[in-house]
């Protein structure tokens, strides 16, 4: 990720490819497209809130516990691909959006999953009162 | 290159966003340049954010607590999984779990970093040392116009200031610096003195919004809980002012608010609260003792008598068996 780069944001996209992003608490070893998430990953929707506030999924059997981080509802999240055009270096353009993002833990370790969104949300509001 | 998800404000009309860098505003060696953009007259700051995994802050508490643990490679246990509603067969794994987000940014903040340029510390435990004098800013002190004062920042301080347009920097001069008209033109010159009025100011705001996580005692007289709440707001600042700026802010007053005062008088209500704790507790051992050895804890030295050990006395006389037929007594 270079630091001088330049991002294409796409401002008629309400039509373009919406993804949820799911940040679970496992180190994944590969990077890439899957199509193994047609039968595998789904919420449990016995155990799962219908409103989203909570969401319960497995990897591999483990037990994950998800909330949403509804602190982004006022951002519009992108997904940005670099471009290959050796012409323009360092720049990411806008291929899809992303709806909502989801923190996991796994099963017990909830107290710190609330604890960091918690975290997180005062960083913004904090960050919106000293650079307002 | 690998893709990247960003967290955009709403605010953030542009379909073009260039991001450049600044020096980090604190001129901690250690801490890692701004990346920023200017969208519609203002600036924002990208940040990055992963969760399981503690701040650099609560590093020795959270080995202590194992509150997280990491892969050998030292990295989060954290990935992320991309899905499609619309078709599950669609989705991406990401091995690195993490997202950018924006959030506004205060220009001020690194034209203060310019002007206290050569005060660079390693981090922020040197801030509470004596305060350094700096009378050697590194920006020319004398006044200079908008176009002149960019073009010095641009050669003096960062390539990164060639970023910034002229409006933008102009709006943080106007609250940064003295200024002079003269033939329609205006001459502006950044003097410590403003940026702490303009840094107390921030103090005061930020006191006033302390987030929630904030270890303020509820139980504070009202008058010392003011007092807490600016020494706690002057520490979250910490993060962003060189510190020359963080020494002349905990040292400034004025008619409505004194942060001198506020760091005495609750630094005083701390330590009187420390002697009162341990005046409580050994109230309370003492307490605890009472009616145990008649309150008499002190144990009765041991005297040992030895038992005396007569030697008997064998004269010494001439000859050599005169002992032995020593005369009776």
């Amino acid at each position: 990720m270079s630091a001088n780069s330049v991002l294409l944001i796409d401002g008629t996209s309400e039509s373009s490819k919406q993804y949820d992003m799911h940040l679970v608490p496992c180190r994944i070893r590969t990077t890439g497209h899957t199509n193994e998430l047609a039968n595998n990953f789904k919420k449990d929707a016995e155990e799962s809130a219908e409103d989203n506030s909570q969401v319960v999924t497995y990897i591999r059997g483990r037990k994950i516990i998800g909330k949403p981080l509804t602190c982004l509802d006022r951002f519009q999240t992108v997904l940005l691909e670099p471009e290959q055009d050796p012409e323009t270096p360092n720049t990411y353009k806008e291929t899809a959006r992303i709806g909502m993002v989801f923190n996991y833990e796994r099963e017990g370790n909830e107290a710190r999953l609330q604890e960091e969104i918690s975290k997180f949300e005062e960083h913004l509001q904090l960050a919106d009162v000293i650079h307002d | 290159m690998s893709k990247r998800i960003i967290a955009l404000s709403k605010e953030c009309n542009c379909e073009e966003l260039h991001i450049f860098e600044l020096p980090h505003s604190t001129n901690i060696n250690s801490k890692s340049k701004l990346r920023l953009f200017c969208s519609d007259d203002k600036i924002y700051q990208i940040k990055r954010q992963m969760f399981s995994k503690g701040c650099a802050y609560n590093k020795t508490r959270d080995a202590s607590n194992e509150k997280y643990h990491y892969c050998s490679d030292s990295k989060p246990l954290k990935s992320g999984i991309l899905t499609n509603a619309d078709e599950r067969r669609d989705g991406w794994l990401l091995e690195d779990g993490y997202f950018e987000f924006t959030t506004k940014y205060d220009l001020c903040f690194s034209l203060c970093g310019a002007l206290f340029s050569k005060a660079k510390s390693q981090d922020e435990n040197e801030y509470q040392q004596e305060p350094r004098q700096f009378n050697e800013l590194e920006l020319e002190s004398r006044f200079l116009m908008t176009r002149d004062l960019h073009e010095t920042l641009i050669d003096n301080h960062d390539k990164g200031w060639s970023n910034i347009p002229t409006r933008i920097l102009q709006n943080s001069l106007q609250q940064l610096c003295d200024t002079i008209e003269e033939g329609g033109d205006t001459y502006y010159k950044m003097t410590p003195s403003k940026i702490t009025k303009w840094l107390a100011n921030k103090a005061v705001k930020v006191s006033r919004s302390l987030p929630a996580s904030i270890p303020l005692q509820k139980d504070l007289p009202e008058q010392v809980a003011g007092h807490a709440k600016l020494v706690f707001a002057c520490n979250i600042l910490i993060s962003l002012v060189p510190q020359p700026a963080y020494q002349n802010l905990i040292q400034y007053s004025d008619e409505e608010v004194n942060f001198a005062k506020a760091f005495q008088e609750y630094r005083k209500y701390l330590q009187d609260q420390a002697v009162k704790e341990r005046e409580q507790q050994l109230q309370i051992n003492a307490a605890m003792k009472v009616g145990m050895g008649n309150g008499n804890t002190k144990k009765k030295a041991l005297v040992t008598k030895r038992p005396v050990v007569t030697k008997k006395v064998t004269k010494v006389s001439k000859g050599a068996i005169d002992g032995f037929f020593s005369k009776k007594k």
